[in-house]
């Protein structure tokens, strides 16, 4: 059954035009960087695009960063939306559960591509935005002053190594493949409720919206720890010096939080579901 | 399995589930608080305090809207928004505070003698040499230890306060209420940690205010030493460097000397440098800083006071702009090729009255 869906993933063309869109982002801003003579102000425009100039190998944190607040959650949202809607509007969820497959297993399998659809997506927005940074600017060995090969400054000034950059990259990777997958279950569980899979991505999309805007509003304090949102940005910690553990533990909780809850009420309504089309 | 009752156990579980993860912090957040002290021994713990090292984390939030002042913007900001310190601290002289942001932070470091700015925004590190006898106010002097001595120092009418559950610890309460009638401060709560006195936790709040104006607390803090590793700069050598003389800054700023009293307040000679440039008039929570304005960025500050919704005063010599946002009160005084901002927490009639006897000063240098 996971084989089956595994297959199904990386057999859809749509699931590929998906990807590319992704990856395409980084891949226009950092020509535009390229071309145009000067950075970004320092601590304006998105993180770590000031730095990527001087040091390619910090372009795939500059690529997480654009590509985190809308362009993942979107291809997430609309894969999860596809997930039980696609089979319900494709008239093939009625026959998927004639076969001896039980609600729960197909649900669990479903989870089980949309976790491997992040990390497919994060991994090729991560190697074609760390071959486009290396082409581009390079690996900061020409860097004046004669720093170390390829170190680059983390956010409180102290150099970190290849093998440190690595190793944070790899932390971020893990952590925002955690927030999509929460993100994700939201998406899974309104894919359960409507047979529309447009329908069931929009709902993901517009929880996302009214996330982001509590987020920024003051009056909206109270609920601001529970918003799906709120610690998305905190994988930036990683990058300090010691790495400021707070908002990522939070983060990491909040995730498993919608993760349980979700993708209970997934299963909650799927297994009791009336299955008619 | 369609049946109804199928339906409901699941759901029941799921409900159960979602309302035990949404009442857990709201549950651990009003844990009882029930620690107990004597306030006048509570405040001889807490200004005892300078040399107890901790580490934690800490957010300020200020809601006074003070308008975008030229030049002064991270002032306005630690007044007006939340401001997240990541703090290490070992003695008065020997520590380390992170002002973060989303994107970038600030770092200060102190060493006996000198300080380290690291800021990730200009990428730069900037060395200050020698004791800053006077400064802007930065991130750091928002951290509850520090804002609480420095209030106790000079104040010593507190009362109990209940206690309070700050940081995961059972902190005790007192509240200073400041004795000059001329500050516009109207009490000032401290929770700290009995069994060392370290303060957790201060609320300023302004005369005749129901709601502090300033909070600032610790989310996680620990009294165990920080690394000298994690105190000490190290410069990357990618970014940039500067040098700078502390006492440059003072005179920089001015060359006028200014008057040895004003409005019935003392200069502190002590922190100023002799009394030239930037001065500090009066102790504690009523005391208002002086310093000249060159002449064209008192025209921008101005500016932006009347955007801020500044009234004009008039004074015996000159024209004073003075913007009141409780408690903070700043007023620009402007005489023929003189100018000085005075601010203070103080009651605007004290600024006043401070920039009525400047305006007399005689124009010319002695």
């Amino acid at each position: 059954m996971i084989a089956v869906e595994l297959r199904k993933l990386v057999l859809r063309p749509r699931i590929w035009v998906n990807i590319l869109l992704l990856c395409g982002l980084p891949l226009i801003v950092g020509i535009f960087l390229k071309t145009a003579d000067f950075a970004p102000p320092p601590g304006q425009g998105g993180a770590f695009l000031s730095a990527v100039r001087g040091n390619g190998l910090l372009f795939p944190a500059a690529a997480l960063a654009l590509v985190l607040p809308v362009f993942l959650p979107l291809s997430v949202a609309v894969v999860a939306g596809d997930s039980i809607a696609g089979e319900s509007v494709g008239g093939t969820l009625r026959y998927l559960l004639i076969r001896p497959v039980g609600r729960t297993r197909l649900l669990f399998a479903k989870i089980i591509a949309l976790v491997a659809f992040v990390l497919l997506a994060i991994a090729c927005v991560v190697v074609s935005s760390l071959v486009v940074g290396v082409i581009l600017f390079g690996t900061g060995t020409s860097a004046a002053g004669g720093a170390a090969a390829g170190a680059a400054t983390s956010l409180s000034g102290v150099s970190l190594t290849q093998g440190q950059l690595a190793a944070r990259l790899l932390y971020s990777i893990g952590y925002i493949v955690v927030a999509m997958i929460g993100f994700g279950a939201i998406g899974l569980f309104l894919s359960t409720l409507t047979s529309s899979s447009l329908g069931a991505a929009l709902g993901a999309l517009s929880i996302l919206i009214t996330s982001a805007v509590l987020q920024t509003l003051d009056a909206a304090t109270g609920v601001r720890p529970y918003l799906p949102t709120n610690y998305w940005l905190s994988w930036i910690d990683f990058f300090r010096d010691p790495i400021f553990w707070d908002s990522i533990d939070k983060g990491l909780l909040l995730q498993a939080g919608y993760v349980v809850v979700f993708f209970g009420a997934a299963w909650a309504n799927l297994a009791t579901k009336d299955i008619t089309s | 399995m369609g049946d109804v009752t199928g339906t409901r156990w699941r759901w029941a579980v799921v409900a159960a589930a979602a309302a035990a993860l949404v009442a857990a912090p709201v549950v651990l957040a009003a844990l009882p608080a029930s620690a107990r002290m004597d306030p006048g021994a509570l405040r001889a713990r807490i200004l005892a305090t300078a040399t107890l090292p901790y580490q934690g984390y800490a957010e300020s939030t200020g809601s006074l809207g003070l308008p975008d002042l030229p030049n002064l913007s991270e002032v306005t900001s630690l007044l007006g928004g939340t401001t997240r310190l990541r703090a290490w601290y070992v003695a008065p002289q020997h520590w380390r505070v992170d002002e973060i942001t989303g994107v970038g932070e600030r770092d200060t470091y102190a060493a006996p003698g000198s300080q380290f700015v690291w800021d990730n925004g200009q990428n730069q590190y900037t060395q200050v040499v020698g004791d800053e006898p006077i400064r802007l106010p930065r991130g750091a002097d928002l951290l509850p230890p520090d804002l609480a001595r420095r209030v106790l120092q000079t104040e010593d009418k507190v009362a109990a306060l209940p206690a309070k559950r700050v940081a995961g610890i059972d902190a005790a309460g007192l509240r200073v209420t400041p004795t000059d009638p001329q500050t516009a401060i109207g009490q000032i709560d401290i929770w700290a940690d009995p069994s060392n006195g370290l303060p957790l936790r201060v609320e300023l709040t302004a005369k005749g205010q129901h709601a502090p104006d300033i909070v600032t607390a610790f989310q996680t803090v620990d009294t165990q030493r920080p690394d000298d590793d994690v105190i000490t700069p190290k410069p990357s050598p990618d970014s940039g460097f500067t040098i700078t003389d502390a006492p440059d800054v003072i005179g920089a700023l001015g060359q006028f000397p200014l008057p040895p009293q004003l409005a019935g307040r003392a200069l502190q000679t002590d922190r100023v440098g002799g009394g030239r440039g930037l001065g500090f008039y009066g102790t504690g929570l009523s005391a208002f800083v002086v310093a000249p304005l060159p002449r064209d960025v008192a025209g921008g500050v101005v500016n932006a006071m009347g955007k801020g919704g500044a009234k004009t005063v008039t004074l015996p010599q000159g024209q004073g702009t003075l913007l009141t946002i409780t408690p903070l009160s700043v007023l620009v005084e402007r005489t023929g090729r003189r100018s000085y901002i005075l601010a203070g927490v103080v009651d605007p009639a004290l600024l006043t009255q401070a920039a009525a006897e400047l305006s007399q000063l005689p124009r010319r240098r002695p």
